[in-house]
């Protein structure tokens, strides 16, 4: 008997399952729609001897302006501002507000985010970017980073874009590329605040994909217990057959959550490099439940697996993926069982 | 005919060196209900017929001497040694296989897709479309390609009784079969264990199973083997034996006789 065969007779049981990858890629351009409750500003202050003026573009992490209500006060002076597109230009007449006061509260949504500022210098700029790859906050200069985008607000003449100098015409503007660079500094751009943001989105996801092995492993690794497999064993031993589900296995994880993870990736702005880790995660997971099902009956199968499932997306919450390595342990516990069993 | 097939390792000759399948002291529970107690048996070259009504713990013997299950005390050997389950082909009561595979792609777990020719079972047949008997012959042609020197049927359906009977007949090693009557088997076996709540109640040649019923007026006189039937007795005798007949006669007493098949004294004394 040869391993190919097996494996071949293995992922021709499988096959029937495969819609589920369909299934998984659907799930997730569903959980990808979900709007992000986080939004940036980027904005400018500028102030002479006759008054304030105070501009601001507020947006997500696909550069999309949002509505916004913008609230000033300056000394004893209030103004209320919305603005649908995300961008504010207010100008507050004020005779030398030098040392004065300044309040801006920018809302959006249940999200809020306060200014202060004592206006002690001509130019200045303020940002608040939680839903970005990186942001930088001087005077005469702030730059936020989100997805394929650089958004920009400086009293600066001159910038960096792909490493080309670009003058600089207005005060806040958008460019299209994430290798922006002021004259000074050098900056490396991470996603972890953008994986933070979508956290609970790629737990939802993870679980979805999860469900979908615990769904496949009922239907593919209940044979054990259901005990199809017993004249086989008999004959030609466990060693084969369990080698070639395990491979089935993993082919079925990676076929349904590779897809799904880039695609959440791609859309989300999420470095493909990050997603190795919830890569890991799945692998584990689909070979702990091969590991549980010679175990456990059927219905145990799916509430051991549920558990599993459970401890599983916690250490994703707690950023400790690499202690679910431990997980591997299960698989060779459930060999070791049907080589028991059959010895 | 497929060349492919070794035909010779399954019907002509005898295998080669006297092996031995025995089971020694053999007791099987589950939790705490034994299913079988003490049961010793030996096979070298024969046909045994395990016969016993419905749980009598004829499938759990015939598992544990397909090496299927352990028992919980004594042992089962082949020849001395630990059991080589290869070398039994075991036939279960209702075999389980993948519903959705066919019968050819089963036996490439083993290899040798050319074995359903033996037992006349359609290659692209699936599991889910056969009847029990052709699950069981497709259980049988699994265990072909190993050579098997021995050979387990438990239970014989109707669909395929012709099949395995002439199978038993010319299969060139031991054979042991479980049913639960003698009338189907009693052409194909030589030796005969009965089990009855899981423990052995006759262990012999099928021969010693052949009675005589002597039917007369109720007596007085003590004999074994009596059943009363109104104002009849009913003396049951070995075939072989003229005891009975002849003390009858010297009391000038006047009997009928008849022969009784072997599943009215497996069910009579043995049951």
């Amino acid at each position: 008997m040869r391993f190919s065969n097996v494996f071949m007779l293995e992922i021709k049981k499988l096959l029937p399952l495969f819609f589920l990858v369909l299934v998984s890629m659907a799930v997730t351009l569903g959980i990808a729609q979900l709007p992000s409750s986080s939004f940036d500003v980027i904005g400018a202050i500028s102030y002479s001897s006759y008054g304030v003026e105070i501009g601001g573009y507020g947006f997500n992490f696909c550069g999309q302006g949002v509505p916004l209500t913008v609230n000033i006060t300056i000394d004893c002076f209030h103004k209320i501002i919305k603005s649908e597109n995300g961008t504010f230009l207010v100008y507050i007449p004020l005779i030398f507000p030098k040392d004065s006061n300044l309040t801006i509260n920018i809302t959006s949504g249940k999200e809020n985010y306060v200014v202060s500022k004592v206006l002690t210098r001509n130019f200045t700029t303020f940002v608040y970017a939680p839903a970005s790859y990186f942001s930088i906050n001087y005077n005469n200069i702030s730059v936020i980073y989100i997805k394929g985008k650089t958004v920009v607000a400086t009293s600066l003449k001159c910038i960096y874009v792909n490493g080309e100098k670009m003058d600089v015409n207005s005060t806040i503007f958008v460019i299209n590329s994430d290798n922006v660079k002021p004259p000074f500094g050098n900056y490396t751009l991470t996603d972890l605040q953008v994986i933070k943001d979508e956290e609970y989105c790629i737990i939802s996801l993870l679980g979805v994909n999860m469900g979908l092995i615990l769904l496949t492993a009922y239907y593919y690794l209940s044979v054990f217990p259901r005990r199809l497999l017993d004249l086989i064993f008999r004959l030609i031993g466990v060693g084969k057959i369990y080698l070639s589900k395990t491979i089935s296995m993993l082919v079925f994880t990676l076929l349904t959550s590779l897809p799904s993870l880039i695609i959440f990736a791609l859309l989300k702005g999420i470095f493909l490099s990050s997603i190795l880790p919830y890569i890991l995660i799945e692998l584990v997971y689909s070979l702990a439940v091969l590991g549980i099902s010679p175990l456990v009956s059927s219905k145990g199968l799916v509430y051991s697996s549920i558990t599993l499932a459970g401890y599983l997306l916690n250490l994703v919450f707690y950023n400790e993926e690499t202690l679910s390595l431990a997980f591997l342990i299960l698989p060779l516990i459930g060999y070791i069982k049907l080589r028991w069993v059959y010895r | 005919m497929n060349t492919l097939v070794d035909y010779e390792n399954i019907f002509i000759g005898k295998p080669k060196g006297i092996k031995v399948l025995q089971a020694i002291d053999v007791s099987k529970r589950y939790q705490k209900d034994y299913v079988l107690r003490n049961v010793n048996l030996e096979l070298e070259q024969g046909r045994l017929g395990i016969i016993g009504l419905h749980d009598s713990g004829k499938t759990v013997l015939m598992r544990l001497l397909s090496g299927l299950e352990k028992p919980s005390s004594g042992k089962i050997t082949l020849d001395g040694r630990k059991l080589d389950r290869r070398k039994i082909a075991y036939v279960p009561q209702t075999p389980l296989f993948d519903p959705l595979l066919k019968a050819k792609e089963v036996m490439r777990y083993v290899g040798s897709e050319e074995y359903l020719d033996v037992v006349d079972l359609e290659r692209e047949k699936k599991v889910k479309d056969m009847s029990l008997g052709e699950k069981k012959r497709l259980a049988l042609a699994l265990s072909l390609p190993f050579s098997p020197e021995y050979l387990l049927i438990d239970d014989i359906t109707e669909d395929s009784k012709e099949f395995f009977l002439e199978f038993i007949k010319n299969f060139r090693g031991g054979v042991i079969i479980s049913y639960h009557n003698f009338r189907d088997v009693w052409e194909v076996i030589d030796d005969v264990i009965i089990l009855s709540k899981g423990r052995v109640t006759y262990k012999g040649n099928k021969e010693g199973l052949k009675f005589k019923i002597i039917r007369t007026k109720a007596l007085s006189i003590p004999f074994d083997r009596v059943v009363r039937e109104g104002d009849y007795v009913e003396i049951w005798e070995e075939f072989n034996d003229n005891s009975v007949e002849e003390k009858l006669k010297a009391l000038g007493i006047n009997y009928e006789v008849k022969e009784a098949s072997p599943d009215e004294v497996f069910q009579r004394f043995y049951a």
